[in-house]
């Protein structure tokens, strides 16, 4: 009797705490959701009733990422003291369907940060609120072609770039060094690349192991048939053809699997690597070359544990040149995109255009290195103010191809993309059939 | 009346020692108020969840269109079977939830065994034994993941120090060893649960039959088949069903641990619905396979029950 | 007995418990000892099975930054309620299902195990809107409740079957003396499935304690967050997984409810070891 009594009581005080808890919770969302009465022209700017914009991302709670964040929301509020910027906090791997999720329950916050992997996903939803009018056409104009391109879906901007990056080659000077290359001449062309991988893999570490010459990612992530479009557009291939057709049934893409595949065969390239291992791997000197965002910097700082000491032993180049006469390289963004259903889209819309102003870009380009996707900042002597943000920024501007458009069937598309990848190396299937299969499944997926 | 009653089920079988009879009104309420908490939680918070999610696997709808979806029949049905895909991912997920707990149960019952024993320091070794249940699955997967990562993973220098292997597996992207390894990464996480079930099922066991057994002569084999086991039967049950029930659900480690690959290899049942529902997008295709996948869980759990007899009289 | 078969017995016994401990504790160990490492040696081949530098940097941070003891306050609180609210839900449906016949009795034990044969995955959007709908959205009785709906069905079963196993001699005997039937429940019955309680509490507690999905979906205000949901949050990022930080998290929250548990351990042998369960 006198345990169940204790029971009970222990059960009542938990619900009661939680129910007050609740009630908390309730009476705060309850005074924040009665506050947006903000009109929704896109002339004016009302600035006098306080209002609140929801913000879902992931890099608020990441440590290299949440100083940026915290201060975007402060000064922002300075500037602008009635409207307070309320982040969402949702992990990496889980945003875009939490985001989903909460839309189609009328409860999306007003501007989230995606991905570009699955960026059509939102563009070709109806969650996300066309860009054009609330942005003006002056800002949009100021946005790199291949990323307007990327960015539009039925000819309007769905979504603006964020800390846009291209993807550029690392390589290890001191691997260089030990395999007998010169440290200060990194490939200028795919072949040049290969033969140098090949040397590089001859060599052991001072700690006896393996040394990859060349990584790619293969692990089944639409990201990684994200960014293997960045080797089939330097074999000349592509998604679609000439007539906007979907036909990667073709003898570049052929090629670009058996690259991958000889990679993989030889011994060059880690099997089934993700990006994260890859970069693990550059971080401790066993991988002599691979191709990351700019954001490869701070990550190997902190991965190696030596921080900046770390930043001489590597160094940076432009994609090398294959088969179109040109670097080629692809970008990537977390893209920022307005809820259709957001009651405070004229505040957001600001907001976007405030966090990609140059103020806000260089204060996140001295602490993380970003980059700017705006024509307007390309030759700021603020964002190039290093070796490595030049050949970025030389990238960015200059040796970028546009991604295939945006379509529903986009996201799955990279997944299968990838899954391609992995039928080459680990499954070592014929390139020329898998290119067919793959042919086959874009087709369906891509109408 | 229940007297009556009573003294035909006070059989000294176990089983059949719990049957009440009543037509009391009293008696109704009763059962119906202790019924009714357990009704009424499931129904309103996953059971109407369920039932929407049938509803809208007869519908075409994505995550695109969520507001104009038109309804389909059976189409999302038929999509789901058009491609091979589905029967990958049931093939994979049988073999995986089947063989993980029979491999369980029986590296259970030897541990619980042993733990029943009287062996030095046994409470310690039983409240450790129950660390790997603590870590939360996505921290077993990225360990596991780790611990398997073929360039500076763990298991590959143990291994290859050993002897017993020549050179690095890669074994998560293997397309004969990413299911082993995950397989391995959830027996790890789940051993200790089903011990600690199995062993407090033990120790309810009675020395005295143990005793009487050695008297008339009992080898160890005989009383484990003759005693043990008959004695945990309800447990065993109870336990197993869940397993394979939550095994058939897991999502985190084959998300993280492999994203559902190499290719279809470790594409369960869960991954195939999420990857439907949130990367290609179709949100009926996804239901599909959720109801299906009720229907097939449903008719495994009544086909369990019949073969084990969890049924009542 | 044969000396020879005891000895052989006993040491292959021995043999085998060794086994199982390397295996289960290994890893443990090893996420401990990632715990004391600086980054910089995380990867090294051959690894550093005792680190050769140990650092507490890892523990200072994790200690020093207030979000941790939030995100490991709010799992227990929601743990802790599920198990609770659980345990109160399934002793009374258990003892329903386990002495009582009627009519779709098995129908309904069904129904109750079907809603956890349905993958939550699929319904994220319908348990979204409905918890959005009572108000129970970032709301830690919202995740209890969350947590508690998917343990029940087990739950009752599990309970079921320790009723099962006690001899009704003992109700019908308190019947003639006069006792209501929750009066029996009281004083007979549950003191006697204690550890049917026990299972059901560990197995409530663990299920909740690991739950991400329903985490993540129904709450993302930090201060109201569970620990694997801040664990994805802040170590599972976009470009890198922090080894060394998400170990170190794991062991600390992992030994508290270890000492619980070992706690709970004296609790649930002198239970089942003191009074007799059948009849």
């Amino acid at each position: 009797m006198k345990k169940l009594a204790c029971l009970l009581l222990a059960g009542i005080i938990s619900v009661s705490m939680l129910a007050g808890c609740g009630s908390e919770e309730k009476a705060a969302q309850n005074s924040s959701a009665s506050q947006s009465p903000a009109s929704q022209t896109a002339a004016q700017t009302s600035d006098d009733t306080p209002v609140t914009v929801k913000f879902a991302n992931w890099g608020m709670s990441e440590a290299a990422t949440k100083p940026v964040f915290e201060q975007i929301a402060e000064s922002y509020k300075a500037l602008h003291p009635n409207t307070t910027i309320e982040y969402v906090g949702i992990p990496y791997g889980d945003i875009k369907q939490q985001t989903f999720v909460m839309a189609a329950s009328g409860n999306a916050p007003d501007i989230i940060q995606t991905h570009t992997a699955w960026f059509s996903t939102y563009a070709t939803s109806d969650i996300v609120e066309p860009l054009d009018e609330l942005l003006g056409k002056e800002y949009i104009d100021d946005i790199i072609d291949s990323y307007k391109a990327d960015y539009t879906y039925n000819g309007k901007l769905m979504g603006i770039p964020w800390a846009p990056s291209p993807y550029v080659l690392y390589y290890n000077k001191e691997i260089f060094k030990k395999a007998g290359l010169d440290p200060e001449m990194p490939p200028k062309t795919y072949d040049e690349m290969l033969a140098m991988a090949r040397t590089i893999s001859k060599v052991k570490a001072d700690d006896g192991n393996k040394i990859y010459g060349f990584g790619e990612a293969t692990d089944k992530l639409p990201i990684n048939g994200l960014v293997a479009l960045r080797n089939i557009y330097s074999f000349n291939g592509s998604v679609y053809d000439k007539d906007s057709k979907v036909n990667v049934n073709t003898p570049e893409v052929i090629e670009t699997l058996k690259f991958y595949q000889t990679i993989s065969n030889e011994g060059l390239s880690p099997a089934g690597a993700k990006l994260k291992d890859l970069r693990n791997l550059f971080s401790i000197g066993q991988l002599g070359m691979y191709m990351d965002g700019y954001y490869g910097k701070a990550v190997f700082r902190n991965l190696s544990g030596k921080g900046e000491a770390f930043d001489k032993v590597w160094g940076v180049a432009l994609v090398p040149v294959n088969k179109t006469g040109k670097s080629v390289s692809i970008g990537e963004a977390h893209g920022l995109v307005i809820s259709r259903d957001s009651k405070v889209k004229t505040q957001a819309a600001d907001i976007l255009k405030y966090i990609t102003s140059k103020e806000m870009i260089t204060q996140y380009h001295k602490s993380n290195d970003v980059l700017s996707a705006r024509k307007s900042l390309s030759a700021d002597p603020d964002l190039n103010d290093s070796d490595f943000a030049r050949i970025c920024v030389e990238q960015l501007n200059n040796y970028i191809q546009p991604l295939p458009a945006n379509n529903p069937g986009m996201e799955q598309g990279y997944l299968e993309i990838a899954t391609a990848l992995q039928r080459v190396t680990v499954g070592k299937e014929e390139p020329a059939k898998v290119a067919q299969d793959l042919d086959a499944k874009l087709k369906g997926l891509l109408k | 009346m229940s007297e009556k009653n009573s003294t035909k089920a006070s059989s000294i079988s176990i089983r059949q020692n719990r049957l009440l009879l009543s037509n009391s009104v009293k008696d109704r309420i009763f059962l119906i108020t202790i019924l009714a908490p357990a009704f009424i939680l499931l129904c309103f918070t996953i059971f109407i969840p369920i039932m929407k999610s049938v509803y809208m696997s007869f519908f075409d709808i994505t995550l695109t269109n969520i507001k104009s979806a038109a309804w389909n029949n059976f189409a999302n049905y038929r999509d789901v079977f058009s491609t091979g895909d589905f029967g990958t991912a049931l093939k994979n997920t049988v073999f995986y939830a089947s063989s993980v707990v029979i491999i369980q149960f029986i590296l259970s019952m030897a541990l619980a065994m042993i733990l029943n024993m009287n062996i030095p320091g046994r409470k310690l070794l039983r409240t450790l034994v129950l660390i790997p249940w603590i870590v939360p699955t996505i921290v077993v997967a990225l360990l596991w993941m780790w611990i398997f990562q073929p360039q500076y993973g763990v298991m590959n220098h143990i291994l290859m120090g050993t002897g017993i292997i020549n050179e690095p597996k890669t074994w998560l992207s293997d397309l004969k060893l990413a299911m082993p390894s995950v397989m391995i990464a959830a027996l790890w996480r789940q051993l200790p649960f089903m011990t600690i079930m199995l062993l407090s099922g033990m120790q309810s066991i009675p020395e005295d039959m143990y005793e009487a057994a050695v008297i008339d002569g009992a080898n160890k084999k005989q009383m484990f088949f003759h005693i043990t086991l008959p004695f945990l039967a309800n447990v065993i049950k109870t336990v197993t069903l869940v397993a394979v029930i939550e095994n058939f659900k897991m999502f985190p480690l084959f998300w993280i641990m492999t994203g559902g690959g190499p290719v279809m290899a470790t594409t369960t049942l869960a991954i195939l619905s999420y990857q439907t529902a949130f990367t290609s997008l179709n949100l009926g295709k996804g239901a599909a396979i959720g109801v299906l996948w009720l229907l097939i869980l449903i008719l495994f759990s009544w086909g369990y029950n019949k073969l084990f007899s969890l049924r009542e009289d | 007995m044969n000396n020879k078969k005891d000895y052989f017995t006993l040491i292959s016994t021995r043999v085998l418990l060794v086994v199982f401990l390397i295996f289960l504790l290994f890893p443990v160990y090893w996420m401990i000892s990632t715990s004391f490492k600086d980054n910089s040696v995380l990867f090294k081949i051959p690894p550093e099975w005792i680190p050769q530098n140990p650092t507490i940097k890892n523990y200072v941070k994790l200690l020093s930054e207030n979000y941790f003891l939030t995100y490991y306050k709010n799992s227990f609180i929601v743990s802790g309620g599920a198990t609770v609210l659980t345990m109160f839900v399934a002793m009374f449906a258990g003892y329903g299902f386990s002495r009582f016949r009627f009519r779709a009795k098995n129908l309904i034990m069904l129904l109750i195990l079907s809603t956890q044969m349905f993958p939550v995955v699929s319904l994220l959007i319908s348990l979204y809107t409905m918890y959005k709908n009572y108000g129970l959205l970032n709301n830690r009785f919202g995740l209890v409740l969350a947590m508690t709906t998917a343990s029940l069905p087990f739950s009752i079963l599990m309970i079921k079957g320790f009723f099962d196993d006690i001899s009704i001699h003992l109700e019908e005997a308190a019947r003639i003396d006069g006792c209501g039937r929750f009066g029996i429940l009281w004083r007979i019955i549950f003191p006697l499935a204690k550890p049917g309680f026990l299972a059901v509490g560990i197995y409530t507690f663990l299920l909740a304690w690991d739950d991400l999905l329903y985490s993540i979906t129904l709450v993302n205000k930090d201060e109201l967050r569970t620990l694997p949901s801040g664990i994805s949050m802040r170590y599972m990022g976009e470009f890198a997984y922090d080894w060394a930080n998400v170990m170190t998290v794991c062991v600390t929250a992992t030994i508290p409810v270890l000492i619980l548990f070992m706690f709970l351990q004296r609790y649930m042998v002198a239970g089942l070891t003191a009074g007799a369960v059948k009849g």
